[in-house]
């Protein structure tokens, strides 16, 4: 859609009063905008209790992003990204057995700085009930580069109420790590990924809406983390992952809007497995609240809960036999709360959006597996400001 | 296996106009069902808007608002003011729901009205002299100056399209379209995605100036051809100028795609009270697709969307009503054999 003139604005703005008239606007095409997102992400550092030595700072991330968005005429769009992010902090890089206090973090001593910049670009064709997007993304940093393209497929059955929707897409990453020869680590190495996708959404009436969607990934390559040592049997060598990693996850939604209060509904739930062993199952609330004069207030609720894979310890006492290794948080048994709120106005030629969500993790709160006391599991704050100006 | 929506078509008459719904459903039972719906719909705004009948909840509201505390407006009511108020802003005074007296006077004349004729109609016109508060402390108040009249009728067909048009979207439907008068809203395409065709009619002689591909949206159409004035082989039309009391020297007829059919509505009738080369501008500028016709020509946002075809494809069934709507042929199913034309 092209611009349209303040006359067409305000008398779209006046006309929304009327009984019906906003749900008859609702299914409008996305019109032409540009979006600026600043994010400011801050890990809460390490309790000392926790901390064998080095930095007990975290990480702490700023991320802007611009995005362009321009329909080139009645089928096709366009959407341009790119995106600045600065890192700064310490991270976690392996964990000793302490027989007094259970296992404890060794983390990176000097802060890392790193920068990265990613640029995506997609083109969508919208036609006789139809919708395929193409896109393609570079992402940059000093020891990462990855190369990625996809496709995704819509189409909305004859009668509106039910839309079936497929994907594949396939990146190409190369890894090359710092100080390689002074710390062994790899000093090339190269991770491809391939994954495809199939959804279903079905209008229940006019109030409710269900999705569903299964998705699979087969990664293979180098998968482990150069920059991560594991304490096995007495050393500290590599991080040690299989090179194949096969993925899967199933995911559902709900969408229930309340006539009475305007407000909707939004319950997620998501299914992890992969063939290492991981599983998590993750389920989200919101509350989407108009609280007039073009505000929006969403209050939710997130629960993730995850079980590690065979290969994961704080701390190895002996050698595993397959050669497979890993200390990283990130794989360990845990669940985690996040508390986000978001306020969201809109206003005819722009729309703000400001969010904040608090993150936390621990070992008790994992709701399946043997928790085994990780040391780094990490709590954050991120709090994003967005501003869509339509063009 | 689901069934396959067949279309169905349902053609009557309300507000003064033949009016139209095309609509695919599952059965003929359900299609029945939601044209009773729509019907009672536009119905019920007829009913309550109507400036043509003594007994509409608008006539009682307008004795009332000539008391000197005013009458309180209900809220759908508030709000079809609310928009014609901003009509009223956005076009410097042109567009004017007070100009009832005006138009009753120039309707359908065959001589002049005298200077006296139109002077005291413009004594009776003017939204300015209208005291309309829209959020009082005792929610919206109007309070009319004696002998003023309201005319909603500029507003409330299009929004009566709408309001059809949300009602079938909540019961279900996706595709299909209601046609009032020349002023539609198309739900969605036919199944498939086939855009509806829609005919614009000729303001000045029979058939069509062009056929436009409508997928989802409002579509308008306002002409100077409705309850004109020939007088002395001059016409003369239905839009008065209420600031000078005199017809408008506009454009033949305008037709604009919008969002809703009561924003393309107020669009057409907006660009249609200003000089042709004023609403030229005004509809380049205005970020939607159009169409107009001075006459002679015309001309379009020129994207496609709003073709004009230079020559009607078939000839006007003499026996139809002067409005002329054209639209796809539906399948055999329900498609009456005689025409493509539909009123």
């Amino acid at each position: 859609m092209k611009k349209l003139s303040n006359t067409v604005r305000s008398l779209l703005a006046s006309s929304l009063g009327l009984p019906g008239m906003q749900d008859l606007l609702a299914q409008e095409d996305q019109e032409d905008g540009l979006s600026y997102q600043f994010t400011h992400y801050d890990e809460q550092p390490l309790p000392r209790d926790k901390l064998a030595f080095g930095s007990p700072e975290r990480y702490r991330i700023n991320s802007q992003q611009l995005r362009w968005f321009k329909n080139l005429d009645d089928s096709y769009s366009l959407k341009v990204e790119a995106m600045y992010e600065g890192m700064s902090g310490s991270s976690p890089w392996y964990v000793i057995p302490d027989p007094a206090s259970g296992p404890l973090q060794v983390m990176s001593g000097a802060t890392i700085r790193e920068q990265r910049t990613q640029l995506d670009a997609a083109v969508s064709r919208d036609r006789d009930g139809f919708t395929h997007t193409a896109a393609i993304g570079y992402s940059t940093e000093n020891d990462y580069q990855a190369l990625y393209g996809s496709y995704a497929g819509e189409k909305e059955s004859d009668d509106g109420m039910n839309t079936i929707s497929w994907g594949a897409s396939y990146s190409h990453d190369e890894i090359e790590p710092t100080d390689a020869a002074l710390y062994d680590r790899v000093e090339r190495a190269t991770r491809e990924s391939g994954s495809v996708a199939a959804g279903f959404t079905r209008i229940l009436n006019r109030n409710a809406l269900v999705q569903t969607g299964l998705s699979l990934t087969r990664q293979s390559g180098y998968l482990s983390d150069p920059y991560k040592l594991v304490w096995v049997q007495e050393n500290v060598i590599s991080d040690s992952r299989p090179d194949e990693r096969l993925m899967w996850t199933w995911t559902a939604r709900f969408r229930q809007y309340m006539e009475r209060s305007r407000a909707a509904l939004q319950a997620d739930f998501r299914y992890f497995g992969d063939d290492w062993g991981v599983r998590s199952e993750t389920l989200e609330v919101g509350w989407h609240q108009p609280a007039g004069e073009g505000w929006e207030i969403t209050p939710s609720l997130r629960y993730y809960t995850q079980t590690a894979p065979d290969f994961y310890g704080p701390v190895f006492d002996t050698r595993p036999g397959d050669g497979y290794w890993s200390s990283d948080y990130r794989l360990a048994t845990f669940g985690a709360l996040s508390y986000r709120l978001n306020a969201t106005l809109r206003r005819q030629e722009w729309s703000a959006a400001l969010t904040a969500e608090y993150y936390e993790s621990s070992d008790s709160l994992a709701l399946s597996g043997t928790p085994q006391d990780t040391p780094a599991l990490l709590d954050f704050w991120r709090v994003t400001a967005r501003f869509t100006f339509n063009l | 296996m689901a069934t396959h929506p067949l279309p169905f078509r349902h053609r009557f008459g309300a507000m003064g106009c033949p009016a139209e719904i095309c609509l695919y459903a599952g059965s003929r039972e359900s299609a029945s069902a939601a044209f009773a719906l729509v019907e009672e719909e536009v119905n019920r705004l007829d009913r309550k808007y109507s400036h043509y009948r003594d007994d509409s909840d608008l006539a009682s509201m307008l004795r009332d608002a000539s008391r000197p505390q005013g009458v309180r407006a209900d809220d759908e009511t508030a709000a079809l003011l609310h928009f014609s108020d901003t009509q009223h802003r956005l076009s410097e005074g042109r567009f004017d729901i007070t100009a009832e007296r005006l138009s009753a006077l120039w309707d359908r004349r065959t001589c002049l009205p005298s200077a006296g004729d139109i002077a005291g109609a413009l004594a009776l016109t003017g939204w300015s002299k209208v005291n309309w508060s829209g959020a009082g402390p005792d929610g919206p108040v109007l309070k009319l100056p004696a002998g003023m009249r309201l005319d909603l009728g500029g507003v409330v067909k299009e929004y009566a399209v709408d309001r059809a048009a949300f009602l079938l979207k909540s019961a279900g439907y996706a595709a299909g379209y209601v046609d009032l008068g020349g002023d539609l809203n198309v739900l969605g395409p036919h199944p498939g995605g086939k855009p509806w065709i829609i005919g614009i009619r000729n303001p000045r002689g029979p058939g069509a100036i062009a056929a436009v591909q409508v997928s989802r949206g409002g579509l308008a159409t306002s002409g100077d051809y409705e309850r004109c004035s020939l007088i002395g082989g001059k016409r003369y039309s239905h839009l008065i100028d209420p600031r000078t009391g005199w017809p408008v020297q506009g454009l033949a007829s305008v037709s604009v795609m919008a969002p809703t059919c009561l924003l393309a509505g107020a669009m057409s009738t907006l660009a249609l009270l200003l000089n042709p080369e004023e609403a030229i501008g005004f509809l380049a500028a205005s970020g939607l697709r159009w169409l107009a016709h001075d006459g002679h020509c015309s001309r379009s946002d020129g994207n496609g969307m709003l073709r004009p075809v230079p020559e009607p494809s078939t000839p006007r069934d003499p026996r139809k009503p002067l409005h002329e709507t054209l639209h796809e042929t539906l399948p055999e199913t329900v498609q009456p054999a005689r025409t493509t034309y539909c009123h």
